[in-house]
């Protein structure tokens, strides 16, 4: 593996104005390249404040951070902008371009992309999330899913090292969500993306390599799936649950049936309960 | 008090080319006292149904029976200020509705609007802002300066402060994370059986309709697809991926197994009933090596 | 209730839909300036008939183009009213106190109507052919010289698109806040007018809250995508002046020759 984390955060504080507790305190944390990484946490716990930081949205008032191994500062912030692509919550509000193909092609235009050139990469990103029939359309038109994909055909178009997706599903309904879960598994198999996925949903965290819980503003803990979704109380304090699949698992085991003792995600759970088939 | 639709068409911007329907031949009993989920894809005229609740929008034929007053095309906005206080709804992201200086006016609002003094209004502020959680210490302060879970407990406040007979929740819980939505479904859930209160409950999470709903009505382009009990709407998975409709959590799984030949006689909706069904299929602990 | 700002565009694609934005635009200027210079019939008529063209040819109905007259009658009939019974002339046919209707005053109100009437049509003909959009981008074009005089252009033109792409969003929060100040006893549309503008408060608080948290959501959401400001940019929209445009300017230079001569 790589040894230079894509994104290193050492000691960060930042409170927001009038704040009685800081947002974020003492945090650290590396990510390294080409995972998927969900920072997972309550709202309210710190989790977007910290995203923010990553691309000097948000200054921390102590505390630095480095991207690719190079501190962030006033020289480099526009450059890491450009690597570094984030998909809000809010499908309408972010949503600059007045079509389809116009918001994708913002980004590029910001940094002076040619226009042969965005023309290209448009269609490129706009095939990759399946949106390439609705160019010419308008936002109002969309559904929130959509407008999602809009926004991370946004990102790819720029040829991002990191892509964000900071809440991305939590406003849409089961089917934007799934639409956009299934995009980012795509994207892991085909591009070589750090995708840092920011979010309260243990389904989608479960899909991701490495999770880091947050809490207060602080790093309460960081782990596989497996060893964070071990520790039902643990993220039950935090205000978040298991995956269903480690609640049967456990509730399984509880009452005697002989279940590995790690974390399963759906399809391992089915696959050892039909080794345990009575029938066999 | 009971809702009745009799044979309820609703069509958005009559007389135009961009005429849509949004409800076709609706017939249904709201029971009083029930707690009744209505499902559907987005789009499905959920939202609309939703709307004719209390009559803020009227059908364009047939009639909605709210209980002894009966609204139809022709009903007078005058007539429908009494059935507005009996009939509360909480919009998707209530919040958004909030506007008074302290939070102790914004939920008193609602009861002045319909006729409560300065002082009763007050009242029945302080007592819904403690039933909803809302300390003491919030009261005076700006609706703004809450935290998001804080600003959607008030604005549902605001709302039950009109001490409806009927509460009409439109995806309460959205955004929520999952602590936060269990304390708000938990508070529903305790006015519904302290009060009494019917619950019509509009949701994608359905997990929610199985713990808590009695009735789940399936909307589908506008027209009733199905009505029954959780346990009878949820019980073919092929009928309900062929509407596009979300399983509860345990279907996903449920479906998994079935594919690798475990038998359901019935279809476990939460989990203690697929651990039930599950544990005699399986071969104890002790027999595994 | 989405005909604000622009009017409402009506999807398709005539030749009049397909000439360039920054075309219609100037046509509608010169159009509305020949309208104010002349009076006399015959020119009226000849305008009357070029309008008529292009409503044919874009294809849209002529109710949607009756409709477009709608907001603006209530102006129009005051204005002619005015005209009508205010101009004082020779030939009176009908006195009371001191309104009259004189010969003048019936030529100067029907001057008025025919003037408000074609204008109308013309840039009504504009709004239900061109996408807001589009009449965005043209105006950009057209103010681009400001440039010299240091006027931020493209910042105004972002700022114009961003406008006009958040007019449904906030048309759609505002029928979204209503309802739910409705549901909460508010009658926005009974009562004194004090207690109407009263009610204007519930609704008028919270859609400023929501747009502050648009403005905040957009602004971050830009930022995060490399946006300083209108320099260094490159351009994804451009618009194509055509054989066409060329050509449906030449015929209108020469229509506008014949009839100011």
């Amino acid at each position: 593996m790589n040894s230079t984390p894509i994104i290193d955060v050492k000691n960060v504080t930042y409170s927001y104005p009038y704040a009685e507790q800081p947002a974020l305190n003492q945090i650290s944390l590396q990510i390294m390249p080409d995972q998927w990484i969900a920072i997972v946490g309550h709202n309210g716990s710190g989790k977007s404040t910290l995203a923010k930081t990553f691309n000097g949205l948000i200054e921390p008032q102590s505390g630095e951070i480095y991207f690719n191994g190079e501190l962030l500062s006033e020289e480099t912030i526009w450059d890491v902008r450009r690597q570094l692509g984030i998909v809000f919550q809010n499908p309408d509000n972010q949503f600059v371009g007045a079509t389809v193909a116009d918001d994708v092609a913002f980004g590029m235009e910001n940094n002076g992309v040619p226009r042969e050139k965005m023309l290209v990469r448009v269609e490129e990103a706009l095939k990759q999330v399946r949106m390439w029939d609705y160019r010419h359309q308008e936002p109002a038109r969309l559904s929130g899913g959509q407008k999602q994909r809009v926004e991370l055909a946004g990102v790819l178009a720029q040829r991002p090292k990191v892509i964000i997706l900071d809440e991305a599903t939590s406003m849409l309904d089961p089917q934007g969500r799934s639409e956009i879960i299934e995009l980012m598994m795509q994207l892991r198999e085909q591009g070589d993306f750090t995708i840092i996925s920011i979010t309260h949903d243990v389904d989608e965290a479960a899909l991701a390599d490495q999770i880091v819980l947050i809490d207060s503003g602080e790093l309460i803990t960081q782990g596989t799936p497996s060893e964070i979704f071990t520790q039902a109380e643990r993220l039950h304090e935090h205000g978040l649950i298991v995956p269903l699949s480690e609640q049967v698992r456990t509730d399984l085991v509880a009452a005697g049936v002989g279940l590995p003792d790690k974390y399963l995600d759906e399809t391992q759970l089915v696959d050892e309960l039909w080794t345990l088939h009575s029938n066999m | 008090m009971d809702i009745t639709f009799e044979h309820v068409n609703y069509t958005y911007q009559p007389n135009s080319p961009l005429a849509t329907l949004g409800l076709k031949d609706i017939n249904l009993k709201f029971t009083s006292g029930s707690y009744v989920a209505i499902i559907g894809q987005t789009g499905s005229g959920k939202s609309t149904l939703l709307q004719h609740l209390n009559a803020l929008l009227r059908p364009s034929s047939g009639r909605v029976l709210i209980g002894d007053q009966a609204v139809m095309t022709t009903t007078k906005n005058k007539e429908l200020h009494d059935l507005r206080r009996s009939v509360g709804l909480v919009f998707q992201f209530p919040e958004s509705q909030l506007f008074e200086e302290t939070v102790l006016k914004d939920v008193a609002f609602a009861p002045k609007n319909f006729g409560k003094s300065e002082a009763e209004a007050t009242e029945i502020a302080r007592d819904t802002l403690r039933l909803v959680g809302i300390d003491e210490s919030l009261e005076d302060k700006m609706p703004f300066d809450l935290s998001g879970g804080q600003m959607r407990r008030v604005a549902i406040a605001g709302v039950l402060a009109m001490q409806p007979e009927v509460l009409v929740l439109d995806e309460p819980t959205a955004g929520l994370d999952p602590l936060g939505r269990q304390q708000i479904m938990q508070l529903f859930q305790r006015i519904h059986e302290e009060r009494g209160i019917t619950i019509i409950l509009v949701t994608h999470q359905m997990d929610d309709v199985v713990a808590y709903a009695d009735q789940a009505v399936v909307m589908s382009h506008g027209e009733i697809a199905k009505v029954g009990t959780p346990a009878e709407v949820f019980a073919d998975l092929d009928w309900l991926t062929a509407h596009n409709l979300e399983l509860p959590s345990t279907g996903r799984l449920v479906q998994r197994l079935q594919q690798k030949g475990f038998k359901f006689t019935r279809m476990p909706l939460t989990v203690n009933e697929l651990l039930a069904d599950l544990e005699p299929q399986l071969k104890r602990g002790s027999q595994l090596g | 209730m989405d005909n604000l700002i622009f009017g409402r565009y009506y999807p398709g694609n005539s030749f009049v839909h397909r000439l360039d934005p920054r075309l219609k635009l100037i046509i509608n200027i010169m159009f509305i300036v020949l309208i104010f210079l002349l009076n006399n019939w015959y020119d009226y008529l000849i305008l009357g008939v070029v309008v008529l063209t292009g409503v044919v040819l874009s294809g849209v109905s002529i109710r949607f183009f009756i409709k477009g007259l709608r907001p603006m009658l209530l102006l129009i009939l005051f204005t002619v009213a005015l005209q009508l019974f205010f101009t004082t002339g020779k030939t009176v046919y009908w006195q009371w106190g001191w309104l009259a209707i004189s010969q003048e005053g019936l030529i100067n109100a029907s001057y008025i109507a025919v003037r408000f009437l074609l204008i109308i049509f013309m840039s009504t003909l504009l709004t239900l052919t061109t996408q807001p959009l589009e009449i965005a981008d043209g105006l950009e074009y057209l103010i681009r010289p400001l440039k010299m005089i240091k006027f931020p252009v493209n910042d105004v033109a972002l700022m114009l698109s961003i406008a006009l792409r958040f007019v449904p969003k906030l048309m759609d929060e505002t029928t979204k806040i209503m309802n739910a100040q409705r549901a909460r006893g508010v009658d926005f549309n009974n009562g004194s007018i004090l207690k109407r503008v009263k009610a204007l408060i519930p609704l008028l608080i919270p859609l400023m809250m929501s747009s502050l948290d648009i403005a905040t959501d957009l602004t971050t959401a830009m930022i995060s995508r490399g946006y300083r400001d209108g320099e260094g940019r490159s351009r994804f929209r451009v618009l194509k002046w055509r054989r066409r445009d060329s050509l449906t300017l030449l015929f209108f230079v020469v229509i506008a020759a014949v009839v100011i001569i």
